[in-house]
This record gives structure tokens, C-alpha cells and sequence, in this order.
């Protein structure tokens, strides 16, 4: 039996994202069948109507007031389920929710008072007021995490120059991620402490260097992120320097790891200069940099992220350094024969669906390094702001990459979907769960049509992460995805895979040319 | 707090000398003020949404909804400053600039052949950015039984095409109407659909668009949202959301550098906006290559 009920809420105005995220979570429930939020318009009265729910819009409701319908197995349920979409859109119009019986600190002020000896502030307020909450904290001799972004860089030039006369560190705007003695703050992996400190312009670049160093045994004094836009030619590497300056002065630490994006040439000369002839050991990441200006100040260039975590282990060890690099590695070469032996005629591209931004970036270097700058392959960073209009990012919410994985396996050009799943504080609670029947699903359209998709990814975290390292990596390898350790050698595999795929073309072209060429 | 006001329409900036009016509702990223005497619907965006019909961009804010505006408050103009006193929040339209959401008319820049080629290659990009939500499968082509909105719209849109290859108005009018208010959201899919239609249709100076514009405004009060009848009138007076006018300039223009990012951009609107909006648009431009063919054949 299917009973069905519906409520009319009058003159709610309310997006789309938002009806059918509530839409999906009634649907959760359970005993209930279908659920829907649409305005009553007539032509949605009509749809309701052929689907048999026109019950739900009792009540002569117009265009602009909102039915809810559900249909569930019995009263009760329908019932609950009216009960909860209530909820969700009372707590949707800005209500906050449950009381809580200690009110939070509403003030910084409040907030030093609870703790008098704080000496960080994490500041994440739109970014209008962000600079003013900023100034107070470095005025009460804070550090400041400033997670905010739409803050002007002349807003962040001045707070970084004010922390600088004060001896204090701003990171960010923007910041995502750092680990601060062993205190993760924003999105942060779960890494023990050790020798190795990190200073970073760069979130999933600071997570995939940190989570590889715990991977190989080491661990991390501190990962002070900057912001990503602090090796920009106006800021001038402000928090750069002055992370060396704390890194290269802390006791803690004995190894330093530099990380960023592509940064501006001029920023570039004079961080290099800032660790020529540095008393503790310096590993240098900047993507796509030049590795001889950074030999020149008697630091060691990483091409990768892996590379520098390899590169900072073994120094930190006292060990020879062996610097990884996946794209010659013979083993993975077999690995990408193998799997291209898989795919149809005419699969030869790479898809990457990435979540975090500099791993997106360090894939595109890679896959260049192994198949040449010709290629037009699609890495797409789906954190980006083109996709996150309206949206949670990513790491937090799968449903968009799930849909672009759903609807890449409808390219015919398509061998390889190429991904990053990311854990961690912050991070979805259970990204490889959320991201397998997509790729299932993917998986399954494309063999529909006669083809074979590869999936190959790499998980960004720790087994200390909240999500477990090793159960997210079990349940992606048991969805048929192939595994890497890095996002390094996750796209060179990729790459190999497409290298491979191109060449059975060519020689398949050769031997169907042949028997022609001497008609 | 006064908000920096990066860019504001005409006809905005005309009524800021004296308006009455209230919060419609309040978004992520935008905010509605439904004016009255005469009535119009402003939208308050930011600055990253891109121009809008009968818009006001503004910078420095993450989040519309943190500003503590909401849902039923006056909202008071009067020389060129827009307050909204309970929230404590004023903009200064004074010497901001002017962005028109008129659409340009295509010159006659491409050949019906680029025109399709193009179009194709457009299409291409948005099928592959399109989540499967809203009216994406029209544009896919996937089999989207289970979802009665695709279902219901389906042969309304086959009946658009039909009467842009024939001509014929009175069908087109109908199927148009039809579609006003179906799907979800504050502007039905059916409405953002239509929107991207009469792009395509003013575009290419096609002489169905007039009469279309006419039936769809005089049907939209009546058959959708406040919102989306808002923007439908905006669309049938040949006003277009600046992601809009991007896509068509670049299609207009041939498969240039930007026609990647443009489709990209307008795709990613809204939850399902953008994509819904794409699927009307190329219908209409799919039109035009049908009729330059049918002229150069006779």
C-alpha cells in the first residue's frame, strides 16, 4: 500500500539545490517510497498529478508556495517525513538548530577569556568582516588562521605586514589546511609528530606531502599553510619567509619542505635566497620550478609531492636521498600495458575529476612529463570556484563529481578517469563509499557499450584519518578502481595506460593497413 | 555597512532615485527585492554570479545569507542609495558602473556551417560538465524515465524544435507556454529553458521571437514563481544574464579560445540553471542552422 501526503508551505522561495538535497534526505528514510519539494505551479500540478501524487497539494496552493509531496508505505511514515522536511526547511530559512546550554564564545575577547593563553586565532567570517577580526587578533598578539576568502590583497598585504612588525604569522586568506604542534586546523590529515616542517601555499599539496611523510614512517613538527595567493608577485611571499624563518628556528624541527603552486618569478628568487645556506636542510616543491635555481642555494628540488616527502624522510634519516620518479618506473609501465590491452579502439583520453586543486595541477605536470604538451586531456579541478557556485566543495559533498563521473562514461574517447580522494579532518566522512557506485555505475555504462573504463586514483590521508586509510583504499580496489600510493604515480599511470593505448592504435592501424599496401 | 556596488543595470540605476519595496528571499549568492509601483524584481548578486537582468554586483561578501538580510524587510531607495535598514545594509549605486543586460543581435559573423560546427563543439562541453539533475538528459539524450519533469517536458521541446523548422507560430507559442513553471526550483527548469530559447531566438534575429517573448510574458505571471516570471519577462524584453550573452558571443563568433570556459561557466550556474538554460539555447541555435541550410537549398 502506498500512502501519500503532502504540505503546502506558503510564499517559500528556496533553490533548487536545496529541494532536492532535502528531497534526497526524506527519500533516506525509512518506509518512504518517493519524495518531492516543487513549487505549484500548474504545470508541476500536472506532473504531480500523472505521478499519481496529487493529493499532496491539497489546499488550492499557487506558484509561489511549496508543496511537499511523500509517498510511503503507510501514514505514519508519510507523516514523519512531512514532519522532518519541516525541519530541514526551518533550519534551511537560518534557524540554528538545537540550543546549546554553554552559548559559545561570541567575541574574540570572549574567547581569550576561556583561554587566556591562546596565542592562534582561526578566523572563518565572510570575507568583509575577516580583515577587521584579523587586525584585533594580531592587535592581542594572536596568529591567525584565517580560513576566509574575498579578502583584498591589499587587506592581506597589510596583515601580513602588520605581523610581521609583530613577530606573528597570518596564514592565509584562503588557507585550508596546517597542523600546528600536532593540532590540525581546517582541513588536515591525522600525522604523527616528527623532525619535518612544512610551510606550504598549497592545501592538498601540504596534505599529500604530510600524509606521505607519516606514510614512510617520519612525521611532522609543524605544516603552516600561507594562502594561496602569498607568493603572489603583490604579496611578496610574506608568510613564506616568515614560516622559514619560525621553521628554520624551531628546535623541533630538522628538516624544511617548501610547497607551492606555479609562484611568481621575483617571489621565487627571493625565497630561494631567504634558505641559501641554511642551516638545516631545505626541499624545495614548487610545480613545474626550476630545479638548478633551487641546486644553486644548496637546496633539493622535488618535482613532485612524493618526491619531497621521499626527498625529507631521508634526509631527515641521515640516508642517501633517492628521488621517486614514476614515469619511468618499469613496474608501473607494465601496469599501464597491461590495462590498456583492456580498452576498445578509439579509447585513448584522460579524464581527471579532482578535488583538491594542487593535486589537479600536479597530475596535469605529470601526464605532461610522460605523453608531451600536445595532449588535450581534461584535468578538471572540481574544487574550482567555475564548479563550486552554489555547491559545497567537493571534499565535503561527492554528488558533483559523481555526476561527471556518471557522465564521462559516455565518451567514447574516454580510457582512464583519473581521481583523488582525500580524507582527513573536514573531508567527507566517508569519501570511497560515496564515490563507489558512480564509478560503478560509470564502470558498467561504458562496458554497455562495449568499452572498457579504467579508473585509477590515489587516496590522500592516513590510516589515523577519521575515514582509515586502508578502508577506503579496500572498498575503491574492491569497486574495480586501480590503486596508486600517490597522486604522482596515480597520473603517471594514467598517462602510461594512455601512452600504451595510442601505440596498440598506431601498430593495430599499421597491421589493418598492411594487407592493403600491396593491393 | 555599505556594500561596494561593482556594477549595476540601467534600469536599476533609474529607479534607485526613489523606490519602495521588501526582501523577496535570500540566497548564497543573491538576493531578490521585489519593488513596487511599478512593480519589478532587483537582484543584489555577487559580484562572481556575473551581470544580471535588472541587477546590482557587489564585492567583498562570501555569503549574501550572512549579511543578516531576510525574507520580508523594507528595502528603501532614494538618491541612487538602497537601504535595507533592518540588516543595517546600504548599497551606493553613485558611479557604479553600467552593464546593459540587453543581448546583442549575431552580425554576420559566421557561416551557418561554422554556426553548426561550433554549436556542436559547445554542446560537446556542456554534455560533458552536465550532472544528470534539471533538464540535463534533454541535453544528453539519456533515458530519463524515472524523472516525470524530463518526461513531461520531452514533447514540448520536440514540438519547439517541429515549429522552428516549420515556422510555425502557433505551435511554437503552445509548446512554449507549456513549459512555463515546470520543474524545480525558484525559476522552474521549464522557465530557465525558455530563457535560453529567446537567447538563441533574439540572437539570431529570428522573426518567431517576438511572437514567442509575447506569449511566454503574457502567460508567465499566471503559470510560475514570482522569480521565474520575473526572469522570463526580462527574456522576452531581450535581457539575458551576462554567462549568457558570453555563450552566445562565443558561439556567435566561432570556436574561439573562450568557448570552452564560456559553456563551462554558463553550465555551472545555479544547481540546474545553467544547464537547463544551455538546453533552450542551443535548441534555438539549432533552429538557425536549419534555416540558413533550408535557405541556401531553395
Amino acid at each position: 500500500m502506498t500512502v501519500v501526503r503532502g504540505a503546502v508551505h506558503r510564499n517559500s522561495y528556496r533553490d533548487s539545490v536545496e529541494l532536492m538535497g532535502i528531497a534526497a534526505q526524506l527519500e533516506q528514510l525509512a518506509d518512504v517510497r518517493r519524495a518531492g519539494l516543487v513549487m505549484a505551479t500548474a504545470a508541476n500540478l500536472g506532473v504531480l498529478v500523472e505521478a499519481g501524487l496529487s493529493e499532496a497539494a491539497a489546499g488550492d496552493p499557487g506558484p509561489n508556495d511549496l508543496v511537499v509531496a511523500v509517498a510511503a508505505s503507510d501514514g505514519a511514515a508519510a507523516d514523519a517525513a512531512l514532519t522532518r522536511a519541516a525541519t530541514l526547511l526551518a533550519a534551511g530559512a537560518g534557524s540554528t538548530g538545537a540550543t546549546v546550554e554553554t552559548p559559545a564564545a561570541q567575541t574574540l575577547a570572549d574567547g581569550l577569556r576561556e583561554l587566556p593563553d591562546a596565542n592562534l586565532a582561526l578566523i572563518s567570517t565572510p570575507g568583509t568582516y575577516a580583515t577587521a577580526e584579523s587586525l584585533k587578533a594580531l592587535k592581542r598578539g594572536l596568529n591567525v588562521f584565517l580560513f576566509s576568502d574575498n579578502v583584498s590583497v591589499e587587506d592581506e598585504v597589510e596583515l601580513k605586514t602588520l605581523a610581521l612588525e609583530r613577530g606573528l604569522l597570518v596564514m592565509g586568506p584562503d588557507c585550508g589546511t596546517a597542523i600546528v604542534a600536532g593540532v590540525p586546523l581546517g582541513f588536515a590529515n591525522a600525522v604523527r609528530r616528527g623532525p619535518i616542517g612544512l610551510a606550504a601555499a598549497s592545501g592538498t599539496g601540504l596534505q599529500q606531502v604530510a600524509s606521505l611523510i607519516h606514510r614512510l614512517g617520519s612525521g611532522v613538527s609543524h605544516a603552516l599553510g600561507t594562502g594561496g595567493r602569498d607568493l603572489d608577485e603583490r604579496v611578496g611571499g610574506r608568510t613564506m619567509l616568515a614560516a622559514i624563518a619560525a621553521l628554520m628556528a624551531d628546535p623541533s624541527t630538522g628538516v624544511v619542505v617548501l610547497i607551492s603552486k606555479p609562484p611568481a618569478a621575483s617571489v621565487v628568487a627571493s625565497i630561494l635566497d631567504a634558505v641559501r645556506g641554511a642551516q638545516k636542510p631545505v626541499v624545495v616543491n614548487f610545480l613545474g620550478g626550476d630545479a638548478a635555481a633551487v641546486r644553486a642555494v644548496g637546496a633539493h628540488p622535488a618535482a613532485t609531492f612524493e618526491a619531497a616527502a621521499a626527498i625529507a624522510v631521508a634526509l631527515s634519516r641521515g640516508e642517501s636521498v633517492a628521488v621517486p620518479d614514476p614515469a619511468t618506473d618499469p613496474l608501473l609501465a607494465g601496469a599501464g600495458h597491461d590495462a590498456a590491452a583492456r580498452l576498445a579502439p578509439g579509447q585513448r583520453a584522460i579524464r581527471g575529476l579532482f578535488s583538491g586543486g594542487s593535486l589537479a595541477g600536479e597530475a596535469k605536470l605529470v601526464i605532461h612529463s610522460v605523453l608531451g604538451p600536445d595532449r588535450h586531456d581534461e584535468i578538471l579541478d572540481l574544487g574550482d570556484d567555475e564548479y563550486t557556485v552554489g555547491r559545497p566543495h567537493p571534499m565535503i559533498d561527492p554528488r558533483l563529481r559523481n555526476e561527471q563521473i556518471v557522465a564521462t562514461a559516455g565518451d567514447p574517447d574516454v580510457a582512464v578517469v583519473l581521481l583523488d580522494v582525500v580524507l582527513g579532518y573536514g573531508s567527507h566522512p566517508d569519501p570511497a563509499d560515496a564515490l563507489a557506485p558512480a564509478i560503478a555505475d560509470a564502470m558498467a555504462l561504458a562496458t554497455s557499450s562495449g568499452r572498457h573504463l579504467l579508473v585509477v586514483a590515489s587516496v590522500c590521508g592516513t590510516d589515523d584519518d577519521p575515514q582509515g586509510l586502508a578502508r577506503q583504499e579496500r572498498i575503491l580496489a574492491q569497486t574495480g578502481v586501480i590503486l596508486e600510493s600517490s597522486n604522482a604515480r596515480a597520473a603517471a599511470l594514467a598517462a602510461l595506460i594512455a601512452r600504451a593505448a595510442a601505440e596498440r592504435t598506431a601498430s593495430g592501424t599499421i597491421a589493418a593497413l598492411a594487407p592493403g599496401a600491396g593491393d | 555597512m555599505t556594500l561596494a556596488v561593482t556594477r549595476v543595470t540601467p534600469d536599476v540605476a533609474a529607479r534607485a532615485a526613489a523606490f519602495r519595496g521588501r526582501v523577496q528571499s535570500v540566497h548564497r549568492a543573491a538576493a531578490y527585492l521585489a519593488i513596487e509601483d511599478p512593480p519589478a524584481l532587483f537582484v543584489v548578486a555577487l559580484d562572481s554570479v556575473g551581470g544580471q537582468p535588472g541587477g546590482i554586483l557587489v564585492s567583498g561578501v562570501g555569503d549574501i545569507r550572512d549579511l543578516g538580510i531576510r525574507a520580508g524587510m523594507p528595502a528603501v531607495a532614494g538618491d541612487s542609495r538602497i537601504a535595507i535598514a533592518d540588516a543595517g545594509i546600504r548599497l551606493d549605486l553613485a558611479g557604479a558602473p553600467m552593464w546593459s543586460a540587453t543581448l546583442p543581435v549575431f552580425a554576420d559573423v559566421v557561416s551557418a556551417e561554422v554556426l553548426a560546427q561550433t554549436l556542436r563543439l559547445a554542446r560537446g562541453v556542456a554534455r560533458r560538465g552536465a550532472s544528470g539533475r534539471g533538464f540535463a538528459p534533454l541535453l544528453v539524450g539519456r533515458d530519463a524515465a524515472d524523472d516525470p519533469f524530463v518526461r513531461a517536458a520531452r514533447p514540448h521541446l520536440a514540438a519547439i524544435r517541429r515549429a522552428l523548422d516549420t515556422g510555425d507560430a502557433e505551435c511554437l507559442c503552445e509548446a512554449a507556454v507549456s513549459l512555463i513553471g515546470l520543474g524545480v526550483g525558484l525559476t522552474p527548469s521549464g522557465d530557465d529553458l525558455l530563457v535560453g530559447l529567446m537567447a538563441g531566438l533574439f540572437a539570431t534575429a529570428n522573426p518567431l521571437a517576438p511572437i514567442v517573448a509575447a506569449a511566454v510574458e503574457s502567460a508567465a505571471d499566471e503559470r510560475t514563481t514570482t522569480i521565474g516570471a520575473a526572469s522570463l519577462r526580462r527574456a522576452a524584453d531581450g535581457e539575458f544574464a551576462e554567462r549568457l550573452h558570453d555563450v552566445v558571443r562565443a558561439i556567435g563568433t566561432g570556436a574561439g579560445p573562450d568557448l570552452d570556459a564560456t559553456v563551462r561557466r554558463a553550465a555551472a550556474c545555479g544547481s540546474t540553471s545553467g544547464i537547463d538554460t544551455l538546453v533552450g539555447l542551443f535548441v534555438a541555435l539549432d533552429g538557425a542552422v536549419t534555416a540558413a541550410a533550408i535557405a541556401v537549398a531553395s
